[in-house]
C-alpha cells in the first residue's frame, strides 16, 4: 500500500469500516469455522 | 467456607481468560452455583496498552481498574491471593495472600487461568529487577521499561548515539507481536522527538523470518494476489530503517553487552545501551497433590509447567502436526471438572517452524495465546462447566486450529498521524485438512498497515475497558 494511502483519511475510513465489521464477524462466529 | 449446597466454581486467575469466564458464568450460571475468583493484586491490566505506558504516551492508571467492585457486581466472591497448591482429588486449592496467610478453598469446578510466569531467570541477566534489560511485561515493568527510555531519550538531547534493542530474550520466547509493537511506537517516538537519526534500532527475535510472530506467519489476499506478512514487516522494518537479527536467541546478558546464539552463524555479542526484551513465559508454579499428599504435579503438567489438557501431546515433527492436535474443550484428561485456558493450558507443539543453531540451541517462536485467543478459551470454558452443572457432557469447543485471531498491532499512538498492523487470521493454526493450500481461509484473513489501525486499537482499548468492567452492554462486545 502506498504512503498516501496509510494516512489519506477516507480511504482510512472506509478501511476501518471493512476491518471493524471483519472482526466483528468472525469473533461472533457469523462467518470462518465454528469456535 | 459457605454452607450452600449449590456447586461451587473456582477461577484461578483474573486476566483475559479467566476473568472472560467469570463475566460468562456470571449470567450462565446465575443462581445455580457459586462463583469465586482467585487472583493477586485486585487489578485487571489491559495488557495490549502496556506497549504505551512503557514509551510514555499512556498513563499506567488508564490500562487498568479494581476487580472487587467488578465482582461485587457480578455476586462472586474474590479472594486477593495467589494459588500455591491444587488437590485435583479433594478439590480444593490452597492460596495464599500478600500477608502471608494461608486459605483453603473447596470447589467442584475448576479453571486455571494463572498466565506466565514470566522466566527472567531462564535468561542471566535478563529483566528489569535482576538484570539489565527491560520488560513490558506488566504495569510495573512497563513503568520501568519507560523511565530506561527516557534516560536514553536524554542521552540523545545531548548528542550522543544510542543503540536500543528490542526483541525476546529467550531462544523459546513468545509474544513477538508485543516486542514489534514497542519498537514501532519506539520509532514513531523517536521521529517524532527529531531522534531518530540518533538512534540504532535492533530487532532481536526468534522468528524464523519477519513477520512469522509466532503463528508461522500470516497471509492475505489482496486485490487477486496473495500479500504475506513477511513482506510487509520486512517492508516497514527497511522504511523504518531498523536493523534485524532475525532467528536469535538470547543466552546471557551484562551490562551494555547481550550474547545472542542465531541460526546458521556461531554464538557472538551485542551492545546496547536501552534494550526492551521479553523474557520466555513458563506456566505458574503450582503444585498438584492426591489424595495421600503425594506430589502430582509432573502428570497434570508439561515440563515447562503449562497445564495438560484434551491435545494430542505425542511427539511429532512438524509436517505431521494436524488440527486436531489442539484442545477442544480445555478439559483435563485426569479430572474432567479442571479445565486450564489461556496461558495456562500447555500447547502440544509450537505452530512457527524452530530449528537448531551451530550451538545446539532450540532456537522456536512458542505459541502467542493473545487476548482474543485466551477470551474465546474463557468464554468456552465457561460454558462447558455450565453444561455440567446442568448434567450435559460439555458441548463447547475452541480449538486454536478453528479460533480466528484479530491482531491491532500499534506503530504510533496518535490518532491523527499514528499508524498500526491490522491482521487478521482465521484460523491461528492451519488447517491443511480444511485449507489445503495455506491452512488458513484467505478471504476471511486480512493484513493491513494505516491510520485505521491505530483508530482501531483505540477502540479495542476503550470497548475492552467498558467490557471488561461489565458495564451496561457488555455483553455485545466479543472476544
Amino acid at each position: 500500500m502506498s504512503n498516501f494511502n496509510r494516512s489519506f483519511i477516507p480511504y482510512q475510513l472506509w478501511r476501518f469500516i471493512v476491518i471493524n465489521a471483519k472482526m466483528y464477524a468472525i469473533a461472533r462466529g457469523w462467518v470462518g469455522p465454528e469456535h | 467456607m459457605s454452607a450452600s449446597t449449590l456447586p461451587r466454581i473456582l477461577i484461578l486467575g483474573a486476566g483475559f481468560a479467566g476473568h472472560t469466564a467469570a463475566l460468562h458464568l456470571s449470567h450462565l450460571v446465575r443462581g445455580k452455583a457459586e462463583v469465586t475468583v482467585v487472583a493477586p493484586g485486585n487489578r485487571f491490566t489491559w495488557f495490549p496498552s502496556l506497549i504505551w505506558v512503557g514509551t510514555g504516551t499512556m498513563s499506567e492508571e488508564a490500562v487498568q481498574f479494581e476487580l472487587a467492585p467488578v465482582y461485587e457486581k457480578l455476586g462472586f466472591e474474590y479472594v486477593n491471593a495467589r494459588a500455591q497448591t491444587i488437590a485435583p482429588d479433594d478439590r480444593w486449592v490452597e492460596a495464599q495472600s500478600a500477608d502471608g496467610q494461608t486459605r483453603r478453598i473447596a470447589y467442584d469446578y475448576l479453571i486455571n487461568a494463572t498466565g506466565p510466569y514470566l522466566n527472567f531467570e531462564g535468561t542471566p541477566g535478563l529483566g528489569p529487577v535482576a538484570g539489565h534489560t527491560q520488560s513490558v511485561c506488566s504495569v510495573d515493568h512497563a513503568v520501568a521499561a519507560r523511565a530506561a527510555y527516557m534516560e536514553s531519550i536524554a542521552r540523545m538531547r545531548k548528542g550522543q548515539h544510542q543503540r536500543l534493542v528490542i526483541g525476546v530474550g529467550h531462544p523459546a520466547a513468545t509474544c513477538e507481536g508485543a516486542a514489534f509493537e514497542y519498537l514501532m511506537n519506539v520509532d514513531a517516538d523517536l521521529r517524532k522527538r527529531g531522534l531518530r537519526d540518533l538512534a540504532d534500532l535492533v530487532w532481536l527475535s526468534n522468528e524464523p523470518e519477519a513477520g512469522d510472530f509466532g503463528v508461522d506467519g500470516v497471509e492475505a489476499r489482496k486485490h487477486g494476489a496473495v500479500v504475506t506478512g513477511a513482506a510487509l514487516v520486512r517492508g516497514l522494518f527497511d522504511e523504518s530503517n531498523v536493523r534485524t537479527l532475525m532467528a536469535a536467541g538470547v543466552t546471557n546478558v551484562e551490562s551494555g553487552r547481550l550474547t545472542y546464539d542465531q541460526i546458521g552463524v556461531d554464538p557472538t555479542g551485542l551492545d546496547f545501551d536501552f534494550a526492551m526484551l521479553i523474557p520466555q513465559f513458563r506456566g505458574i508454579p503450582l503444585k498438584y497433590v492426591d489424595k495421600q499428599g503425594a506430589d502430582i504435579t509432573a502428570a497434570m503438567t508439561v515440563p515447562s509447567g503449562f497445564m495438560r489438557v484434551d491435545a494430542d501431546y505425542a511427539s511429532k515433527t512438524y509436517d505431521e502436526y494436524r488440527a486436531t492436535d489442539w484442545p477442544a474443550t480445555y478439559r483435563s484428561p485426569l479430572y474432567p471438572n479442571v479445565y486450564a485456558v489461556g496461558i495456562a493450558f500447555a500447547p502440544p507443539h509450537p505452530l512457527s517452524k524452530g530449528k537448531k543453531s551451530n550451538a545446539g540451541t532450540a532456537i522456536v517462536a512458542t505459541v502467542p495465546r493473545t487476548g482474543m485467543a485466551s477470551g474465546i478459551m474463557g468464554r468456552t470454558a465457561a460454558y462447558n462447566v455450565a453444561d455440567q452443572i446442568e448434567g450435559r457432557e460439555p458441548t463447547h469447543h475452541a480449538r486454536m486450529s478453528e479460533m480466528p485471531a484479530a491482531c491491532v498491532a500499534s506503530m504510533g499512538h496518535s490518532l491523527w498521524n499514528g499508524s498500526a498492523a491490522s491482521i487478521v487470521m482465521v484460523p491461528v493454526a492451519r488447517d491443511f485438512q480444511r485449507y489445503p493450500q495455506y491452512g488458513r481461509d484467505l478471504n476471511l484473513c486480512d493484513l493491513d498497515v494505516g491510520l485505521a489501525g491505530a483508530w482501531t486499537k483505540r477502540l479495542l482499548h476503550e470497548t475492552f475497558m467498558w467490557k471488561l468492567q461489565a458495564k451496561p452492554g457488555w455483553r455485545m462486545i466479543p472476544e
